[in-house]
């Protein structure tokens, strides 16, 4: 273990070096050694991220996803499928895998949203039988979700698959009933009837044959076929007409093609999220948590869902959904609750600022002072718990503010702060503003304000974990096939010299045709300053070769590779391109004295060339004589200029 | 240091708002984006911490036309304002062209706003730059608020060097406009030369 310990080291000291070939044979080494070990495949996987070859990538980092998986490591196997995902969102299964990953571990908002983006990619690649099974796993977490059974119904039908299609239909008619929606019943039960009557149809068929003669049939509810038949023919002609045209695959009972985002969109306009809050996997509601008969009929029931996390030990969910909650009482000026729902958040965590802040504000906003005051107080002892002294001190200045009653509220300060011993005594503001100025002020700072000294002073984070947030963001927020926006990251990346970063960008917006050259230019000279010559000529040779170009548009592309040919002495081939640009643009840069210089070396070099050719004439005596005779002439020379020199100062 | 493409003939600069947090300098940018053209700008790139604080940095390119046959483009980035992200904005100080410095007006946030500009400072000076060879400007902002420092005080304080300044309500739109073309134009004086 302490070999393979060591050999991890080794690795890692290479991948810091940039020396990802060494590391990665190293790590191969490890995995011999231990190949159960998921962490090896996940490390191997980032090796060769580095080294930009992403299916090896993917490959290892599905190993490392199957291992983790095996030992029920399932956080792990969580990050690992947001890797895979990161490196190429095409890979379909994942969500899959991801989702039933989540169900695992309880995130069921989380899973729903992967089961239906992989239903959506299944849909695309015409895989019917997977659609359904992943929007089956749907009703499984969210038995009242009325708009994905009816889904399910037009797959089914799509499929053939009618008693399915029934099945499901009446379930929906029950929800209906239950959820007091009984105006959408006709349209459910007109479906169903059109479903029986192609069941009873069939069976008339078979009864024809049987029997060779005609019978009155009745199905359920009284009807008699002819009268059904009159009544739905035109439904039934618009089924079948939909399932020849659609296939019946694109489209759900609305006639609009489901993608997530339409889900999300309706999900969006049923829920309570505001309009300004974009649609993120942490702002959207989850369905159920389970079966439960008293489950909320929509996903916007916050209260209820923070309940059902703590009811399974979720703290963290239960206290976002807590949060979500209390922010709509306040919108909604439902002070009240607003404060049932903060104090529930101080009940699950003792000392966190920011529903305590909350609670200042619409105490403020109640002009409550006595609860202004004293959550002051209660934030300043947690400040106190925190270490944040000076902050603390201006939360129990601030009670002293909004106080007339100072000696005793002073006292009670003076009681905490002397438990401490850290905080001086004169260090306590007198009050400078008048209340009414405070709430002024309060009010246009607004929650925002008083909520975000929360972290200043309780979780700084590392310039790393703000990288990654960030980069995170950007991931949620930008499409891959928005290729203008990755080429402006790259270029804030490369200005701040994350390099790394910068070459993932640029070969995300060299994607897009219309900026193509442009991001290989780019990418080009990220890889030459991060030193991947080898890398940065690969790119730029291509580029070169791009059609529908102007000469004048590869001169950045070509200087860059001459400085790459210049660098490692391949003079020629550079001076050839520093050459090719002055043709088309003389003042390029600094090409022509960049020109200049090289044409110097190889001169040089050619003299010593030939120096080096020449040994063998050195034996022979006759050069030796030249030299001697040359340093004759030379002495001779000077003499005659010295005579001449004389004969000038005599003739003065 | 301006960025050139050559492949589309492109210079980018990098203008930088920066300032004490929760002064306005996020508002600004917003302000700017909801106002132009969607034709000259591209996506804002602005994301929050859950605490509604700028997470890294904001960031909006803007075109502006062509100089000496080159496509002019404007990075506007804004600097996260807590104290503890100096790493951060010494990062998105590198290869600056123009810096814009939004005060809080506020007279509570005036010790803040010398602290920024002390830290802008040493943070460019960390990368071989001075706030003297820079373009720049100076924004007061919040001047709607009750409780602000005077104009002259804020002057003599933080506008040592006697730039150009504007007093501005970003929230409003009034100043953001008249402080970026003031930054820009200098930023373009310095292109051209």
């Amino acid at each position: 273990m302490s070999n393979i310990n060591a050999l991890k080291n080794q690795a890692a000291k290479f991948v810091v070096k940039g020396n990802y070939a060494k590391a990665l044979g190293i790590y191969e080494k490890v995995r011999e050694l231990d190949p159960e070990e998921p962490g090896t495949h996940n490390l191997i996987g980032d090796v060769y991220l580095k080294m930009r070859q992403k299916e090896n990538a993917i490959s290892e980092f599905k190993a490392a996803l199957d291992l983790y998986k095996k030992v029920q490591y399932y956080p792990n196997a969580i990050a690992v499928c947001k890797k895979i995902l990161r490196t190429d969102k095409e890979q379909t299964e994942i969500y899959n895998d991801l989702a039933g990953l989540y169900v695992e571990r309880g995130f069921i908002g989380e899973a729903v949203i992967n089961y239906l983006e992989y239903a959506s990619r299944m849909r695309k690649q015409g895989e019917k039988k997977e659609e359904i099974e992943a929007y089956r796993k749907v009703i499984e977490l969210g038995p009242s979700k009325i708009d994905i059974r009816e889904r399910l119904v037009d797959l089914y039908i799509a499929e053939g698959e009618n008693e399915a299609a029934i099945e499901e239909l009446e379930r929906i008619e029950e929800l209906l009933i239950q959820q007091g929606k009984q105006d959408k019943l006709p349209g459910i039960e007109e479906k169903l009837a059109v479903l029986k009557i192609k069941g009873s149809k069939l069976s008339l068929s078979e009864k024809k044959m049987e029997t060779g003669g005609e019978k009155e049939l009745t199905v359920q509810k009284g009807f008699t076929i002819e009268d059904m038949m009159v009544g739905s023919v035109g439904v039934e002609e618009k089924i079948e007409e939909d399932a020849i045209e659609e296939g019946l695959k694109k489209m759900d009972s609305t006639g609009e093609e489901v993608t997530l985002e339409s889900e999300m969109e309706k999900i969006q306009e049923t829920s309570i999220i505001s309009e300004a809050e974009p649609v993120t996997v942490e702002n959207l509601p989850p369905p159920d948590k389970s079966e439960l008969q008293s489950a909320p009929t929509q996903w916007t029931n916050f209260e209820e869902l923070a309940e059902l996390c703590l009811s399974v030990n979720s703290k963290n969910e239960a206290v976002d959904y807590l949060y979500k909650a209390g922010q709509i009482y306040m919108e909604e000026n439902n002070y009240a609750r607003a404060v049932r729902i903060y104090k529930r958040i101080i009940d699950i965590r003792p000392i966190e600022l920011r529903p305590r802040q909350k609670l200042i504000e619409i105490s403020l906003k109640t002009e409550d002072l006595e609860s202004a005051v004293e959550w002051n107080l209660d934030i300043g002892r947690c400040l106190f718990k925190k270490g944040a002294f000076n902050e603390a001190e201006k939360a129990f200045g601030r009670a002293l503010e909004l106080t007339s009653g100072k000696d005793e509220i002073r006292r009670r300060i003076e009681k905490i702060k002397g438990k401490r011993r850290v905080v001086k005594k004169e260090e306590v503001k007198a009050p400078s503003i008048s209340l009414g100025e405070l709430l002024e002020e309060e009010e246009k700072k607004t929650v925002k304000f008083t909520v975000a000294e929360e972290r200043e002073v309780a979780e700084p984070v590392t310039f790393e974990d703000l990288l990654e947030e960030f980069k995170e963001g950007v991931l949620e927020n930008i499409e891959d096939i928005d290729f203008n926006s990755h080429y402006d990251l790259g270029i804030t990346y490369k200005e701040m010299g994350l390099l790394e970063e910068a070459v993932l960008e640029f070969e995300k917006a060299s994607k897009g045709e219309e900026i193509k050259l442009k991001s290989l230019e780019m990418l080009a000279l990220c890889l030459i300053e991060k030193g991947e010559i080898n890398e940065a000529e690969k790119i730029i040779k291509g580029a070169i070769l791009l059609k529908s170009h102007k000469e004048i548009e590869f001169l950045g592309l070509k200087y860059s590779l001459a400085q790459i040919y210049e660098r490692i002495n391949r003079n020629k081939e550079a001076a050839l391109l520093f050459r090719e640009i002055i043709k088309y643009d003389p003042e390029f840069k600094d090409a022509d004295v960049k020109l200049k210089e090289l044409e110097g070396r190889i001169s040089k070099q050619k003299v010593v060339h030939e120096k080096k050719i020449e040994p063998k004439k050195r034996v022979s005596k006759k050069p030796s004589q030249d030299i001697k005779v040359k340093k004759m002439k030379k002495e001779v020379s000077k003499e005659k200029v010295r005579i001449k020199r004389k004969k000038k100062i005599s003739y003065i | 240091m301006s960025l050139i493409n050559y492949a589309s003939r492109e210079i980018n600069c990098k203008i930088v708002y920066y300032g004490p947090g929760l002064g306005g300098k996020t508002t600004n940018i917003k302000y700017i984006y909801s106002k132009i053209s969607p034709g000259i700008r591209g996506k804002l790139i602005s994301l929050a911490t859950e605490l509604d604080r700028t997470l890294f940095f904001d960031f909006l390119p803007v075109d502006v036309g062509n100089i000496k046959g080159f496509k002019t483009r404007f990075h506007l980035y804004t600097v996260p304002g807590q104290v503890y992200y100096n790493a951060s904005r010494k990062l998105i100080l590198k290869g600056v062209d123009g810096i814009i410095f939004v005060a809080d007006s506020q007279i509570e946030r005036f010790d803040d706003n010398i602290d920024s500009v002390e830290n802008m400072k040493e943070n460019l000076a960390v990368i071989g730059l001075s706030i003297i060879k820079l373009p720049f400007v100076i924004q007061y902002n919040k001047r709607d608020l009750p409780n602000i420092s005077s104009l002259d005080k804020l002057e003599s304080i933080l506008n040592p060097m006697k730039v150009p300044y504007f007093e501005a309500v970003a929230t409003q739109g009034i100043g953001v406009f008249d402080t970026l073309k003031a930054c820009s134009k200098l930023v373009i004086r310095t292109l051209s030369r």
